[in-house]
Order: structure tokens, then sequence, then C-alpha cells
């Protein structure tokens, strides 16, 4: 073409050296078409909507839409990066499939959903909610909520429960994401929340990632780990499969999925051994050693090794680099989250790096790689079923009644601890529950056990669902209410590092699109509660919410809109408006009253399902980068879904070899909950007893099908990294390979050259 | 007379690529040519690793390329070579995290790490046998799948281990565990078993 000739060749310019063009065609001027066609009436500064690094990012705002995106050069995460979900995240805001009005099925669970107005909407829900409510009691209606949203929306949807609906029921999808890394703060350390600042990264000289692809999942970390490595920082990664922060680690451990505990306490004991634990620390500043060393005493890593399947010598030099470190940081997520042993394994992390005195200083500590937007504010304003804003505990009578009398509400008016998500699903088809309203969570998409969530799902009398997009979810919904994205409403949120940072608005909502603290105040108008719910910006809902954490282990009191731009971000605990926030937690004292850490022994529990003769593979699942979460707004995105447009099977050469299964071939994956089929991607970067499969996908494409519910005993997260499986040769393709058009699978393989194989087949094979 | 030279150029990493196409999205937003991308991103070899290298059109300059801009893993830069070396990337990895000698040949590298098969292992232990090391450099880190074996179930590695008896949507119930009093748990017997998982 023409035009493209006339590219800016810079390149032949150095500078201001020479002043001559080698343009043959338009000089200095480009083309005009080739620049947007709309001029750019505003730079909104904002954070990306997606995961918990929360990238500053400006967007485009052109006669009243969004229409592009550029980084911000000036927020100190990401200093102008951005990863490719970040930069087609404003993509969604404009999209054609947009819900502009709410929708109802007038006719019953079979009927279809029909254009409805708010008025009446919220009426019938109202009017069933109470009627419900009447007849079965008041805990029979269930909040279902999100991380995916504000700190004011996820703390007004806690209060709607308890003050509007007067439901013990209140929970999130957080639940499914890192409730067990909460559970192992509050366990080992006393307070919720990473202890470290992204940028100590940088002061440290060693960095164990355990359970964390941090190249795909939080891109813009990577940067961090890459500088802390140029400047001599060892990293040792544990993960089954080589992921690209593997790839190139100092030490990569690709232990079997489920053993990270037993892989911790070998650490330990090679620490103990060695005489590298740091003995003045452990005197001074934590209690329960005697307890934990005499357990990690019976874990010496020759057996450890065989456990894991690791070579014992490969987890001595992973202790010997990790407890020779002068400041060692250890980052986890979900790989080791995600267990029927979650918090232990998170116990276990935070041994480590107690017993090497590894906290309180630069460089130095452990943290979870929260993977929601909001992971870390919706975890601790209030919408959790046992926990009231502020990291309150709702069974504390103290916090009670200094939330009742903010709230100005009587004390045995607030409802006790209700069930978590996961519990809500078993609970629904006991018929406890028998309504739900649901919002910024797709449980279709990330519930283990599909089909019984499904069914649990199918089989409420009424479910809600808020959501701009029609999800997974929201298929099944009687009424469905359409929100809001991020560009139109402003709010705060708290990134992975425990930094308070602001949305700002951008644009009006399109069509009939209202946001979700808007629903929840005209919901507790109707249901009579009006008087506790008289915001009409996000900002009072924010200085509601400073004064519920006053004095609490999660301080908000002293951050305002103001002084999060001011900063850039406020760190909590934040007590008073002239303190400054708090990046590094744990100088002086951890979030115990006596201000020591607790060591805890933590014994091996195997995986709950382990391989047999019948289901002989392990199965886990995980993400890619180009999806978020359930995938319902990326999978939308064109550059997105073409990245990534199906699921696969990751599996390696020797296994398929062993089941006659060549790249690209459709392989049905089965376990005792459900089967998917799914072309095969043979490669030698997992560990040869494992699978992978992505889980960002819906209908028959989930892999959640196949998960297993088993549940976490202290904070009920499912075991999704971990469940038995096998595999065969598929004689067909899946019907929803017959669905999608062919040219466009081909398409998208070409340009992403990898799916499948590009050595094997030239398509996933349709025979 | 003399002349201050700026010379800003592209310099390319492929051995800290993730293979995340932030730059490959990123171009595609450029008003020059929006959604279109003038990067590749590429599997090396996908069977084998997860290595992937970018190829960029080298276009762009002032005021900064968007995929050198967006870059998480610095695999991509634009500036100066004084900006670079100032930013601890260097020329071709500061640091490379492999360093192994084949023959007399010292060869750098972050990239080819494979995860191999033992029987046909790209062993760089072996090779370093072979090889004399130089004056002062690093011994190779062995990396990747050398570390992969078989597993056992804990009471045939003979650590201690708590049972837990899988109950679908409900919870473990937490069970008291007491620590043995012998150092070295009993199940260590039954080690021979192990061979056949």
């Amino acid at each position: 073409m023409e035009e493209a000739m006339s590219a800016d060749k810079g390149l032949f310019r150095r500078g201001q050296r020479q002043r001559e063009t080698f343009d043959f065609h338009a000089g200095e001027v480009a083309p005009a078409h080739w620049k947007s066609d709309e001029a750019i009436d505003r730079y909104v500064p904002t954070h990306c909507c997606y995961c918990g690094v929360q990238c500053g990012m400006y967007l485009k705002v052109a006669n009243g839409k969004v229409v592009g995106v550029e980084p911000r050069e000036d927020f100190p995460l990401n200093h102008g990066m951005l990863c490719p979900k970040g930069a087609t995240a404003y993509q969604t805001v404009n999209h054609p499939d947009r819900l502009l009005y709410p929708l109802m099925r007038r006719h019953g669970k079979e009927g279809p959903l029909e254009r409805a107005s708010w008025d009446e909407v919220l009426d019938t829900i109202v009017e069933r909610f109470t009627a419900i409510q009447a007849e079965f009691g008041k805990d029979a209606v269930a909040i279902f909520s999100g991380s995916s949203m504000t700190n004011e929306k996820c703390y007004l949807m806690g209060k709607f429960a308890r003050v509007a609906l007067g439901t013990r029921h209140t929970d999130y999808n957080g639940r499914l994401c890192m409730s067990s890394a909460t559970g192992a703060n509050e366990r080992s350390l006393g307070i919720d929340r990473a202890a470290n600042p992204i940028s100590d990264m940088l002061h440290a000289d060693c960095i164990f990632v355990i359970g964390a692809n941090v190249g795909e999942c939080f891109p813009i970390v990577t940067s961090y780990l890459w500088q802390a490595r140029d400047r001599g920082c060892k990293l040792i990664v544990a993960d089954p499969r080589q992921t690209p922060t593997a790839r190139t680690a100092d030490l990569f451990l690709p232990l079997r999925s489920g053993t990270d505990s037993a892989l911790l306490n070998g650490m330990l004991y090679v620490i103990i051994h060695e005489g590298l634990i740091d003995e003045a620390f452990i005197r001074e500043r934590t209690v329960g050693w005697e307890e934990t060393r005499a357990v990690a005493e019976q874990y010496p890593p020759e057996r450890v090794a065989r456990v894991c399947g690791l070579r014992p010598e490969a987890i001595i030099e992973a202790a010997r680099l990790y407890g020779g470190a002068k400041a060692a940081l250890i980052y986890t997520a979900r790989g080791l989250e995600h267990q029927s042993k979650g918090v232990d394994n998170g116990v276990a992390a935070a041994n480590l790096a107690l017993s090497t005195g590894n906290f309180g200083r630069p460089g130095a500590g452990y943290g979870t790689l929260t993977g929601q937007g909001n992971g870390q504010g919706g975890r601790e304003v209030g919408q959790k079923a046992s926990q009231l804003p502020g990291c309150r505990e709702i069974e504390d009578p103290e916090d009670r009644a200094y939330i009742c009398s903010v709230w100005g509400i009587d004390e045995k008016d607030l409802p006790h601890a209700g069930y978590p998500a996961t519990l809500m699903i078993p609970a629904m088809l006991r018929k406890e529950i028998r309504a739900c309203y649901l919002l910024c969570s797709n449980p279709m998409v990330s519930l283990p056990d599909q089909h019984t969530a499904e069914r649990a799902l199918r089989g409420l009398d009424l479910f809600v669902v808020t959501d701009f997009f029609l999800s997974e979810t929201a298929e099944l919904a009687d009424i469905v209410l359409p929100g809001t994205t991020w560009a139109e409403d402003e709010g705060t949120t708290t990134s992975l590092e425990g930094r308070v940072i602001k949305y700002n608005k951008a644009v009006e909502p399109p069509g009939e699109a209202r946001t979700d603290w808007w629903i929840a105040c005209e919901l507790a108008r109707r249901l009579g509660k009006e008087r506790y719910f008289t915001f009409h910006s996000p900002r009072e809902i924010f200085d509601e919410l400073r004064l519920c954490t006053r004095g609490a282990k999660s301080d908000y009191w002293g951050i305002t809109y103001e002084k999060i731009e001011e900063q850039n971000g406020v760190f909590w605990p934040c007590p008073s408006e002239d303190h400054p926030g708090t990046p590094r937690l744990y100088e002086e004292r951890f979030g115990f009253p006596d201000g020591r850490a607790r060591l805890h022994p933590i014994a091996y529990i195997p995986p709950a399902e382990e391989p047999d003769e019948a289901y002989p593979l392990i199965l886990t699942t995980g993400r890619v980068i180009y999806h978020y979460l359930s995938g319902n707004q990326t999978r939308r995105t064109p550059f997105l879904k073409e990245m990534a447009p199906y699921p696969w099977v990751e599996i390696h050469e020797r296994t398929a070899n062993r089941l006659s299964v060549k790249d690209g071939d459709w392989v049905t994956v089965r376990t005792r909950r459900g089967e998917t089929t799914a072309p095969a991607l043979v490669v030698r970067s997992i560990r040869p007893d494992t699978l992978f499969i992505p889980y960002h996908y819906g209908h028959t494409q989930a892999v959640n099908q196949l998960t297993n519910p088993v549940l976490e005993p202290m904070l009920k997260i499912p075991e999704y990294k971990v469940c038995a499986c096998v595999a065969v040769r598929a004689e067909q393709p899946p019907a929803w390979a017959r669905d999608v058009d062919k040219a466009t699978l081909e398409a998208a393989r070409k340009r992403r050259h990898e799916l499948p194989m590009a050595a094997a087949q030239p398509t996933p094979t349709f025979r | 007379m003399t002349e201050t030279v700026v010379v800003k150029q592209m310099f390319l990493d492929p051995s800290r690529c993730i293979g995340c196409r932030s730059c490959v999205a990123a171009c595609r937003e450029c008003d020059t040519h929006k959604g279109e991308s003038m990067i590749y991103i590429d599997y090396i070899d996908r069977g084998h690793t997860v290595a992937t290298s970018p190829t960029l059109c080298m276009h762009c300059e002032e005021p900064l390329a968007p995929c050198a801009q967006v870059c998480p893993a610095q695999a991509i830069f634009y500036g100066t070579y004084e900006e670079r070396v100032e930013a601890g990337l260097g020329l071709q990895g500061a640091k490379p995290v492999n360093t192994f000698y084949f023959g007399r040949q010292r060869v750098r590298t972050r990239n080819y790490v494979v995860m191999t098969e033992e029987d046909d292992a790209l062993d760089l232990m072996a090779l370093l046998d072979e090889a004399s090391l130089g004056k002062g450099s690093e011994v190779p880190q062995a990396t990747a799948g050398r570390n992969v074996e078989q597993w056992v179930d804990a009471e045939a590695a003979g650590i201690p281990e708590r049972a837990a008896p899988p109950q679908p949507w409900a919870p473990r119930e937490p069970q008291p565990f007491t620590v043995p009093t012998s150092p070295i748990g009993s199940a260590g017997v039954h080690d021979s078993r192990g061979e056949q998982a």
C-alpha cells in the first residue's frame, strides 16, 4: 500500500543530526486518515479495571465516549507499562454487547428475558424478596457479591445485606480467589495484607515465587522481578508447569500439584539443619517455634522430594538460596491457595519467612499476589460472611457495637455470620436459600463442579444478577440489571500492595445502565430502609466507610480522595489525615496484641483426590494472560479473544504418546464430576503426570465442570488446583467446536503462533 | 566543529520476553495504524519451552515507541545505550542467568532453558564438566525439568500426613493432629513401595 510507505521514517533520522528525510511520499505530515478520526477531548486519569496490580492509565474521551487508552507514566507502580488486557480494557466500555436496559423473565423460568423498566424490576425484586423473607425467614435471601468493583460498592453490599435485607448470608467471589491467603495472614501475621510494596522486590537478594504465574497473571510485576534479577537477585519458582517466569528462574521446582506444604516444610528442615534460621528474630518476635520445629524435623528433603516429585538436591538448593539471602521475599498466589489446605500452605510459607527473620525490612517479607482488581479492598470492607468493615469480626461484641453505632441500628438487628459463597450452593440445594442477588461475579464459570452449581442457581425462586454483559450466570437469572463499567463511576480500590487508589469517572453510563450503589440505594428505599442509604455519590459512601474502619485493622480513616490523588495512592493502615500511610508492614510489630507473629506447625495433607487406576492423571487449572477471571469481559474483547479463543489441554509429550494423542488432537478429559473436550497442546513444559486447562471459559468449555468442590476447613476455598482425571483421545470434535467459525480458529492459531503447536498440524483436528 | 549526537535505538532482549503480547496490543492502539499491529511475538519452540521472541517494525521514535513503553519485561527498550546500561539492562542482558561453556565457547542464555526428558536432556552440567571454566566465571544454575521426579504418596515417602477424606460441597473438618514423639515417622518402612507409583 502506498500509504504504508509513508510511515514515519524516524529510524533514519538519528536525533537532530540529519535534517533530511528519506520519506518518498508525504514528507513530515502523515496522511490524515492514519490518525484516529476523533479529536480527544479529555484524558481521564484512572486505573486499569482488571487485575490487582491496578496499573495507572488515562482513558481517552472523545464526544462523550471512551475511545482509547494511554498509560500513565506518573503512577509509581507501572511507570507507563501496560499488559494486553490493560491496553484493551477500554474496549468494553462501548461494547455492542453492553446491557442497556433491565431484563426480566415474565413467564417463569422457561420464558425469555424481556425488556422491562427499572420501576418494574425493582418493585418485583422488592416484592418477591419481601414475600420470600416473610415466609421462610430473613436468611432465605442471599447476596453473592464480588471484588472487581470499588470499595464503596463492596462496602455498600455488605451494609445492604445486613441492614436493608437483614440476612446473614452475604459473601463474595474472593472466597474462590485468595481467601485462604487471608486465613494464613490472619493466623500467622495478624494483618490481612501483603507485607511489602512491590518495589521492595528491588531490595531482595532472593525471591521465592510459589504457585504464582507472575508473567501471565501479574505481567507488570514481572518488571520488578526482572529488575531485581538485574541487580543479582536469585529467583526460585515452584510450579508444575514451566511458566514464562519459571523459564529463566535460577532454580525451578516443578512440584506436583498439591504438595506445597510438604515442600515448604522440607525447605524449613534444611534451613534448620544448616543453621540458616534467625534465632534472635524467632526469640524476640515470634511464638510457637518449638512446635513448628518439631514438625518440620519430620520432613527431611529426601522424603519430601519423593512426595513432591522433585529431586532432593533441588529442595536443598532452594532452601540454601532462600535461607542464605540477606533479604528474601516469598510471593504466593492461587496455585498454593486454591487447595483444600490453602491456609496451611500459606502458613507454611509464612513460617519459612518468619524462621529466617525475613520481615519488616526492605526486600524481606511474604505476601500474596491478589488476583482481582479490588481483591484486597473487597476482602476488608465488610461484604464477607463473617466480617464487618475494616476487617472487623462480626462476632466480636466491640466491633458489632461500633459498626451499629455508625450505621445507627440496634445491635440485635445486626445479623451474625452467614454462609461463605461456596456453602451457599448446598444451602440453595437444601432450599435454605431461596433467592439470591448476585453482582460482579460469574459463578457459572468460576465455581467448581459446575453441574451442581447450575442446579443450585436454577432452583432459586428468584435469581437477580447485575452485570454489564450477559454473563453465563446472568443467562440463568430471572431478572438481569444493567450495571456499569469502571469508567462510568468513581470510587476507590485497594491494589495487591494495599495501596488505596481511585478510579475516576470518564463517561456517563450508556442507555439505562445504573451503578451498583444506585441500585442498592434504590432497592433499600423500596424496602423501607431509606434512612440508612441516603447516599448521592461514592464520596459519601467512602466517608462512611472511613468512619467504619476507624481504629480497625485496615484503617482507612486518614485516606481521602484528595490525598489519594496527591500521593498517587495511600497504603493502609492510615489512622489520621496527616499520616502518610504504611507501605511496609511489621517493621516494629506484628498484628497481634502482643506484637509477635505466630508460627504454626503444619503437617502435610495430601490432595483430597489423588490419582488412581481409574483416574491416573492430575488435573490443574489456571489462567492465561489474555483473560481476566471468568472471561466475561476479556472474551468479548476482539484482540484478547483472538489470542485465546478456546481452552486447550496442555499435556506432556510422553503422556500424549501413551494416549496416542498428537498435537492438535481433540482430547476428552474426565473426572468424577464431569468432562470437557479441547484440543491438545503437546509440550515438554509441564510435568508428565499433570494436565493443565485454562479456566476462563463457560458452558461446555468450562474446566470447572471437572474440578473438585472439596473445601478448605477454615475459609471454604475449593480445591481448583488439583484433582484426579483421565484423558482420552476424542473421536470427534465437541459441540462447541462445531458452533465456532473454523476460519476464525485458524486465523487465531496463525496469529498466535502456538495453538496448537505449529510443527504438527495446521489446525485443531476436525475429523 | 563538534556536534553532540544522541543516538536512540531499539534494544531487543528475547531472553527477557515473557510472551505477554503487551507490545502487540499497544502497537494496535497507535493512532497511526489503529487496529493493526506491526509486531509479532513468536514461540520459539512451543513444544519444548515457553520461550518467545518479539519481532518489531523498528519504525517508532519520539516520543516513545508504545511497544517499548508498555513492555513489562524490558525486553524491548528504546533509548540511548547509556540509558540502557543505566537501567541495568546492559547489552544482551547484563547478568545472564545461565552461562555455560560449549567446548571453549562461552554461551550465555536466559532463553533456551528447555524442559526435557531425562534420557535426552540438554545436560548443561555435563557440558560444564568437560569445559574449561573461565577465571572468575560463575557456575551455572541447574534449572528446568531436570528437577522433575516421579512422586510417591506421603506414607511411602515416610513423612507424616493428616488424613482428610473428601466431602463434596462440604468443608473438610479440621482433625486433631498430634506431633508423633519419634522424630522420624514410623511410616518410613514403606519406602520400597514408591518405585511403582
